[in-house]
């Protein structure tokens, strides 16, 4: 895959995360097999995958709490596994469960992580201003975590995981449960936070989370199934084509379109119809049929057309075709 | 206009002082689906927990199937999905089913000609004999839902079942529920996640305990009358906070490396493609309209309530 080999060439000092061979078992079972990652500097890397798919065993290992089976892990050229505390200096976690103190307030949290991290005098100080205002905490800075709104604390976790500087910031679903606004927000603030240099690694099985990456890698019985920009993965040919539909009366005639053996599934989607064709079925020559039929049966489609599939078509189509759908024991 | 299979009007409802519904009122007809949008924290499981019987409202009426859900009657015509619902683990599929079907009183012959027809329609026919516990999440959804139809329910109530859940297994998910709706069933389906709201009939966008709005999704995802467009090409996060200075633009959202902006009502799109070459991008950008998801939609319409584009939010 050519994105592939175009982050393993990208020189040395742009990646902040190189992982090679990246295995780990547990007992029998392989939970991540081989895994080759890298994550540059100034870039947003989705790691996706169902529960079970090996992404928390990548990430542990990755942040060094973890050892490896084998395989090799170096944080800004730092060996993770002889030097963990090093590199772990550079590394900066946000757990997908609030993990601070709700009775202290967004100060006080923000003060007693960077005594965790060690900092001291001006420069603690210095970095907890930074905190209030990077992540415009700062008119609630006297506020109990526990009163805050949901993205407020999402914020304050994150700015707790920035106080020593690090270079790597790993993200747990990051945005899940909030409002669309705030998880915009949110996003910004890591695109501000990636433009400062900072390489940020998130994972997560939510589409609309995943599209705000720059590049993806799918993970699928712990190897990486597909990889690549949002972009490039929509690009990929997949086996059954997409059509889009709309009718005067969508129920009807999304119960009609399931009976043709022809479409492998029906999607409702903002007051249309997406078809997913099975694979091989030629979209032209069936939307001629499904016009006929439906003019006969007096469905009144107003729109007919190939439509461009979205991330999340890819997705189910790359785990179909890595067998990740279970339909016999 | 008959009223629907779940009515609730004027709810409202108090955790001590603090105040979690406020003057709710929605409907739900027979074979529908309406989806109660709302992030964590605003109030969607207790408004399932009040419209399905388990909490008692402070003010307003809720009636199911034209009773009061709370009435002995309903208990084996409603089924209620709470959040992490409890499968047992140690005992198998089919005995799971069983489980569920003798809590409702099915004799036996009624039970397993409809634990059967689940496990057909599921498919989970052929893993009758697993345990519970070791199936992946998107079966044990199905599982879940399926121990929740034994009874043949004809109103539901769901809340949030598809989380931490693959989209390959919440896809087969919906298509389970697509058929229970077609069954007549009214089914109130609490969920975080916009695009799942577009597969409702009718979304309800829930804010601090109050429906903000509700209708069916292509009316939600109308953005008055303004244009959507996104912006293409390499670099386009650059520039983001350039274009939202741009005359009239309302609001810019960068996701990953495209730009959505929302243009005000009537501005020519050539000339915001002029504007934005104007900004000399370091490369050509492509410009397109786009059709507004749900989530496009309220996005816009939230940045502007706090008339402050660049957003500052919980």
């Amino acid at each position: 895959m050519g994105q592939q080999t175009e982050a393993r060439v990208s020189a040395p000092d742009a990646a902040v995360i190189r992982a090679r061979g990246l295995s780990r078992r547990f007992g029998p079972f392989l939970a991540v097999e081989a895994l080759d990652l890298v994550v540059s500097r100034g870039e947003v890397f989705g790691l996706l995958g169902a529960n079970g798919a090996g992404k928390t065993t990548t990430i542990r290992m990755l942040c060094g709490t973890l050892p490896l089976t084998a395989g090799d892990i170096r944080v800004v050229g730092i060996d993770m596994v002889r030097h963990a505390r090093r590199a772990r200096a550079h590394i900066g976690y946000v757990s997908q469960r609030f993990a601070l103190y709700e009775d202290l307030t967004v100060e006080e949290n923000l003060r007693l992580q960077a005594g965790l991290y060690g900092l001291t005098g001006a420069r603690r100080r210095e970095r907890i201003l930074w905190a209030l205002e990077q992540l415009e905490l700062a008119p609630r800075r006297r506020h109990r975590a526990r009163d805050l709104p949901l993205g407020y604390k999402k914020r304050l976790a994150l700015g707790a995981a920035l106080l020593h500087e690090p270079q790597v910031l790993f993200l747990d679903e990051p945005t899940s449960g909030v409002d669309p606004l705030a998880r915009q927000t949110f996003w910004e603030m890591i695109y501000s936070l990636a433009e400062g240099g900072i390489g940020i690694l998130a994972t997560t099985h939510y589409m609309d989370e995943a599209a705000f990456c720059d590049r993806l890698a799918l993970m699928h019985a712990g190897r990486i199934a597909a990889e690549g920009s949002p972009d490039d993965l929509l690009e990929r040919r997949l086996e059954g084509a997409i059509l889009t539909l709309r009718a005067l009366d969508c129920a009807r005639c999304a119960q009609w379109l399931g009976q043709w053996v022809e479409v492998r599934e029906v999607i409702p989607h903002a007051g249309r119809l997406r078809a997913r064709l099975q694979p091989g079925v030629e979209p032209e020559a069936l939307m001629r049929r499904l016009r006929a039929a439906a003019d006969q049966k007096g469905i009144a489609i107003c729109e007919l057309a190939v439509a461009a599939p979205e991330l999340e078509d890819v997705f189910v189509s790359v785990l179909e075709e890595a067998g990740a759908v279970e339909t016999r024991p | 206009m008959t009223p629907g299979a779940i009515e609730i009007r004027d709810l409202s409802f108090a955790y001590g002082k603090s105040t979690v519904l406020e003057a709710v009122r929605l409907t739900v007809a027979q074979g529908q689906i309406y989806g109660l949008v709302g992030a964590d924290g605003t109030g969607k499981t207790t408004l399932l927990r009040l419209a399905c019987g388990q909490l008692v409202p402070a003010s307003g009426e809720v009636e199911v199937l034209g009773q009061d859900p709370r009435s002995a009657s309903l208990r084996e015509v409603i089924a209620y999905m709470p959040q992490g619902f409890g499968l047992y683990p140690d005992l198998t599929v089919v005995e799971n089913l069983h489980f569920f079907a003798d809590l409702h009183g099915l004799d036996r012959p009624a039970a397993k000609l409809r634990v059967r027809d689940l496990l057909e329609r599921t498919g989970l026919a052929g893993f009758e004999d697993r345990r519970a516990g070791h199936l992946s999440g998107g079966m044990m959804q199905k599982l879940a839902l399926s121990c929740a139809l034994v009874s043949e329910p004809q109103a539901m109530f769901l809340d949030e079942p598809t989380t931490g859940v693959d989209p390959v297994s919440r896809r087969a998910f919906w298509q389970l529920l697509d058929g229970v709706r077609a069954e007549g069933v009214a089914i109130l389906y609490a969920t975080a996640n916009m695009d799942e709201a577009e597969r409702c009939d009718r979304v309800g966008l829930l804010e601090h305990g109050r429906l903000r709005r509700q209708g069916t999704p292509l009316e939600l995802s109308r953005g008055g009358g303004a244009t959507l467009v996104t912006v293409t090409g390499a670099d386009t996060r650059a520039l983001r906070h350039k274009v939202r200075d741009l005359a009239g633009v309302d609001v810019v959202f960068p996701v990953g490396r495209r730009l959505s902006v929302w243009l005000r009502e009537g501005h020519p799109i050539e000339r915001f493609r002029q504007d934005l070459n104007s900004l000399r991008p370091a490369a050509p950008l492509e410009i397109r309209t786009a059709e507004a998801s749900l989530q496009d939609a309220a996005l816009r319409e939230m940045a502007l309530a706090r008339h402050e584009p660049r957003g500052s939010t919980d």
